[in-house]
């Protein structure tokens, strides 16, 4: 039930875009779009990159715009493959850049904690852990659905639960580190992880509506058409 | 940090999703988690999801207001239902919701009706304190060695319901939600020794 048509669209310059949402800088690595595309629209970028306009524009859509709902047309004529890809590279990202980076710092706060720091570091282990899992899960249970396109799937409630239960632990840990920890320790790196982890909490939120307003109706559109058969 | 309150937004006008949403935003602990774009779609969601607020647009509720309000407080009883008027809609079915916003409110209006909204609930502990209290930190502690909500009843010889409910204000004071995050501050704040956890 898309309510307008798409604010980004093919015409429009690609460094445009990126001033009006900045945070999109992180979909071209994703799709292997190199930097230095001076003035070219975002349709001669996706051409010249083999990546699918019509796939780029929706998730940089949906990442943009609260309001945003994908109309079912466009759901069906998603490359399956394509966006299996992209969330991938996505799950990879998150890992071994932010999760990692976070690690390092919360290690060299929780040096400074005496023994609550090795809690804090196996509270984080934790967290990363849940991720991993979670990631894994897609991987290996909802993505080959969409690539092989034989296979059906029942979502379990258990899924957007598993995105509510690690976005609360990162909560926590902010909580932590900011109000509950003493103020003597490192206070400039705990503030630098603030915004790290804030940052990475924002993107996963927008990487959890991409799978709720895309992925899952993708999947549940194979699956009618399975049953269909 | 603390908390956020979870809102279910059932709204279909992009103006309004991005008005509401942005307001809702700068009011600081509420979070517009999801936006649905009519009542049907809404209780699919309610299964398996619970957000403390749902916010409906009267165009979209129309004239099943009874229905749908039963229909939700069925599924979650402690769930708040706002009607965001848009249109013209009878008194009698505005009062049936247990608030209203009209797009004619100022940001502090949205703020105070939300907060009655959900005061029923705070209001009960009696308690503006947002130090844990006596009571509080009891299940904190046994929470962080690890007990579940039925060992903590006995031990502390309350209900089940007691205990969820001092968890759910410790949460809300602390802004913590997880078992393990509680019991760090648990440690931080020596009400436990690491012996004693894990």
């Amino acid at each position: 039930m898309s309510n307008y048509s798409s604010i980004f669209h093919a015409d429009i310059k690609l460094a445009d875009m990126l001033n009006i949402n900045p945070q999109l800088i992180l979909m071209l690595p994703r799709f292997n779009i190199g930097l230095g595309f001076g003035e070219k629209r975002v349709e001669e970028v996706c051409q010249q990159n083999n990546v699918p306009v019509n796939l780029f524009l929706l998730l940089c859509n949906v990442y943009t715009f609260d309001s945003y709902i994908p109309s079912q047309e466009e759901i069906n004529q998603i490359d399956g493959s394509i966006l299996v890809k992209y969330l991938k590279e996505s799950h990879t990202y998150y890992l071994d850049k932010r999760l990692s980076h976070i690690g390092k710092h919360i290690e060299k706060i929780a040096l400074e904690c005496g023994n609550i720091g090795n809690i804090l570091n196996s509270f984080y282990s934790e967290y990363v852990e849940e991720v991993k899992n979670h990631f894994k899960f897609e991987e290996e249970k909802l993505f080959p659905t969409l690539l092989n396109k034989t296979s059906s799937i029942d979502f379990s409630e258990d899924f957007e639960e598993s995105h509510s239960s690690i976005e609360d632990k990162l909560t926590d840990l902010t909580n932590i580190i900011i109000k509950y920890l003493p103020s003597d320790i490192l206070p400039n790196e705990r503030i630098g992880v603030w915004f790290d982890i804030s940052q990475v909490s924002n993107d996963l939120k927008k990487h959890d509506i991409v799978e709720e307003k895309i992925l899952i109706p993708f999947i549940q559109q194979l699956n009618s058409k399975k049953n269909g058969n | 940090m603390a908390t956020k309150i979870k809102i279910l937004l059932i709204e279909n006008s992009p103006i309004l999703i991005e008005g509401t949403s942005n307001i809702l935003r700068s009011l600081g602990n509420i979070e517009i988690s999801k936006v649905v774009p009519n009542c049907d779609k809404a209780l699919t969601l309610l299964t398996g999801y619970a957000p403390s607020i749902i916010i409906a647009d009267t165009r979209l509720v129309g004239y099943q207001t009874a229905q749908f309000i039963n229909t939700c407080k069925e599924k979650n009883t402690s769930i708040a239902i706002v009607a965001l008027q848009t249109n013209f809609i009878s008194q009698e079915q505005l009062d049936l919701f247990d608030g209203t916003i009209s797009i004619e409110d100022n940001i502090q209006s949205i703020q105070s009706k939300l907060k009655t909204v959900l005061s029923p609930e705070t209001e009960k502990e009696g308690n503006d304190n947002f130090d844990l209290s006596i009571r509080e930190k009891e299940v904190l502690v046994a929470v962080a060695k690890g007990k579940t909500n039925k060992e903590i009843a006995d031990e502390l010889n309350i209900s089940i319901h007691t205990v969820m409910t001092h968890r759910k204000n410790i949460t809300g004071k602390t802004g913590i939600k997880s078992i393990s995050g509680l019991t760090v501050y648990a440690l931080i704040n020596n009400l436990v020794k690491q012996e004693e956890v894990n």
